[in-house]
């Protein structure tokens, strides 16, 4: 059953600064998508818009044909777990985490009770504590219960592993694969900690800016990247007619990042070594300060 | 869908009338009690009045419910029901239902417990009931205007919150002062002057002031964001 | 398989590899079950989808077959196979390299080949 999120031109402005900027995006259901993007780049933004909890300044989300914006019906289909954090002005801080997941269990349509119960014992959830008396990887973790729980089709998570560390980190990339080998249920994670992710996304959705950088199967947007290094001269040949994304120069060495696109060769010949870079390492040379 | 909402409002009125009956049960022995245990009435009278103060206390409470509640409602539910996929219509549909089964348990509560009083029944029945509609009305009034602050805080955060906790104070302050100043029978005597007049007015005034409020916080809120 | 997964090349390329060095090593025999993709991406914590992509290429080159309902099996003649396209690139995986940095560093060939004579250690 294929199910599709469409995202059509959409732009948000916020006091008069533009935060998005017409953003096409197109979800196919069944996929893990990782959104990664600065700070300040928009993803949380991007997602609130996906899933209507915050309107679109201009453009359109439907779920199947079906706008998003206050239709409960297509909202059936989503869940957006926001982060929570415990200066912000809804009123899931001053709940303890139970009465916060009766509330998700009372609203979220296809909840499962059992599976939120098994994750909390797993993840050590004090579920009596008040959620702003949490700490941030357990704020972090109330937030993967109720993404995974909710057994939505469509399921967006905003930086679920911030404030877990390293083990608690491969657990929820473990507990994510398992749920989505069982279900097929679609998810997009946004995300700082780009390389363990990146082996688990099928997708990735980059935005730089408030605008889509890219959206591309994550194989093959490593396979033609490429890292060339060597004599500046002889770099230079190399890649010499082709956009380059980012240089770095130590005396007569160079190194150089770009995307070929597909069907494009690098000129052989040249005595420079050739690499692909990491997902983290393509993302900086993309979207890092000298990419201005 | 509306089952799910039902449900939790459902919750969140019953505990709110839990507080309501609660705390006016306790104002009523801590303030009249002592009076009635000194007063020589007898265990009959004693009682007798008690429930007919009962229903006064009850709409003190409600008087500060209503100026305290729609606040909190529309900066923490609001935003909590949608970021679970609650449309704003319902959600806001929600609060303003809330609010009403409130006034309205109140107000049944303080007419039924008349009712067990023996108070409803002959000539001074009939004004017994009149104040019945000027409690529900007062309530009405004050949780419109509760709800427009409510919607004004929603809109644009904090200053709304303080002019409602400020409201909230003001409108404690003026009730507590008027009652302890007045003395209960000055009170009773002003009610009951009051309600010769069968207040059924003052209840379709609150109903249509309240009426107004909702379609503004609908308004209002047609395009409210979530803020993390 | 259980080997650690690298940045070097694709990953799905690894899986691939490591499948055929398993095939080489008889760790996986011939008309034997090859885990599943749901399996390899619990394994390496990777997307199936990836996993897919290196079963697939080894499906196309007959080194798997796939039993419908089953699973994805060993071809027969699998190993033989793995080795003669594994033997036809060896000048290309290796000895290019092999040249071009022993040119780099000035070694002649006729170095080169003296020191493959005289290595003591490969079995013949």
């Amino acid at each position: 059953m294929m199910s599709k999120l469409t995202a059509k031109g959409i732009s948000k402005v916020y006091n008069g600064k533009e935060v998005l900027h017409e953003v096409d995006l197109e979800l196919e259901s069944g996929k893990i998508y990782g959104l990664i993007g600065r700070n300040g780049a928009g993803k949380t933004t991007l997602l609130s818009m996906l899933t209507a909890q915050n309107p679109v300044t201009r453009g359109s989300v439907t779920l199947d044909g079906k706008p998003m914006w206050e239709n409960p019906e297509a909202l059936e289909g989503v869940c957006f777990s926001r982060e929570l954090n415990p200066v912000s002005p809804n009123g899931a801080n001053t709940m303890k985490v139970k009465e916060y997941l009766r509330v998700a269990a009372t609203f979220l349509p296809h909840w499962d009770r059992e599976m939120a119960q098994r994750l909390a014992g797993e993840f050590g959830l004090d579920v009596g504590k008040r959620i702003s008396k949490l700490s941030k990887g357990m704020m972090s973790m109330v937030t993967i219960v109720v993404a995974l729980a909710s057994k939505a089709r469509f399921t967006f998570l905003d930086e679920p592993a911030a404030g877990l560390d390293v083990v608690a980190r491969e657990k929820f990339y473990r507990i994510l694969m398992e749920e989505y080998l069982d279900t097929g249920r679609t998810f997009v994670v946004s995300t700082h900690i780009i390389e363990e992710a990146s082996d688990i996304f099928e997708e990735v959705i980059i935005l730089d800016k408030g605008k889509l950088l890219l959206k591309e199967n994550t194989q093959e947007l490593l396979e033609r990247s490429y890292h060339v290094s060597g004599h500046t001269e002889e770099v230079e040949r190399a890649v010499s007619g082709k956009k380059v994304y980012h240089e770095e120069t130590m005396g007569r060495s160079r190194g150089v990042t770009l995307l070929l696109q597909p069907g494009e060769e690098l000129r052989p010949g040249y005595d420079v070594s050739i690499q692909h870079p990491s997902l983290q390492k393509l993302f900086v040379a993309l979207c890092g300060e000298e990419a201005d | 869908m509306w089952k799910r909402s039902v449900k939790f409002w459902g919750g969140v009125s019953l505990q709110s009338l839990g507080i309501c009956m609660g705390l006016a049960l306790v104002f009523l022995v801590f303030f009249a009690g002592g009076s009635f245990a000194a007063g020589g009435l007898g265990i009959r009278g004693s009682v007798g009045g008690l429930l007919l103060l009962y229903p006064y206390y009850l709409t003190l409470m409600g008087v500060f419910y209503m100026s305290l509640s729609a606040l909190g409602c529309f900066r923490s539910y609001l935003p909590l029901l949608v970021s679970f996929n609650v449309t704003r219509k319902q959600a806001i549909c929600g609060i303003l239902l809330h609010h009403l089964a409130v006034i309205l348990g109140l107000v049944g509560l303080g007419a039924f417990v008349w009712f067990l009083a023996g108070l409803l029944g002959g000539e001074a029945g009939g004004e017994m009931a009149g104040l019945i509609w000027l409690m529900g009305g007062t309530m009405l009034l004050v949780g419109s205007f509760g709800i427009f602050l409510g919607t004004l805080g929603s809109r644009w955060g904090k200053l709304g919150q303080i002019l409602g906790v400020a409201m909230a104070a003001v409108m404690g302050g003026v009730t507590g002062a008027g009652v302890a100043a007045a003395g209960k029978e000055k009170v009773w005597a002003g009610f009951n002057r009051l309600a010769e007049g069968r207040f059924l007015w003052f209840m379709l005034l609150g109903l249509a002031v309240f009426a107004l409020v909702s379609a503004f916080a609908f308004l209002v809120n047609r395009k409210m964001e979530v803020r993390n | 398989m259980n080997e650690i997964l690298t940045q070097e090349k694709s990953i799905y390329i690894q899986i691939k590899e490591m499948i055929e060095q398993d095939i080489l090593r008889d760790i996986l025999l011939e008309e034997e079950r090859v885990p599943s993709t749901n399996e390899l991406a619990r394994l390496y914590a990777i997307n199936p989808a990836t996993a897919a992509k290196g079963v697939n290429l080894l499906v196309d080159e007959g080194i798997l077959y796939k039993k419908r309902g089953i699973g994805m099996f060993v071809a027969e003649g699998a190993r033989e196979k793995i080795r003669a396209r594994r033997k036809k690139n060896f000048y290309q995986d290796y000895v290019k390299s092999l040249l071009a940095e022993a040119g780099s560093l000035g070694i002649t060939k006729k170095e080169l080949i003296e020191m493959i004579a005289e290595d003591r250690e490969y079995d013949e």
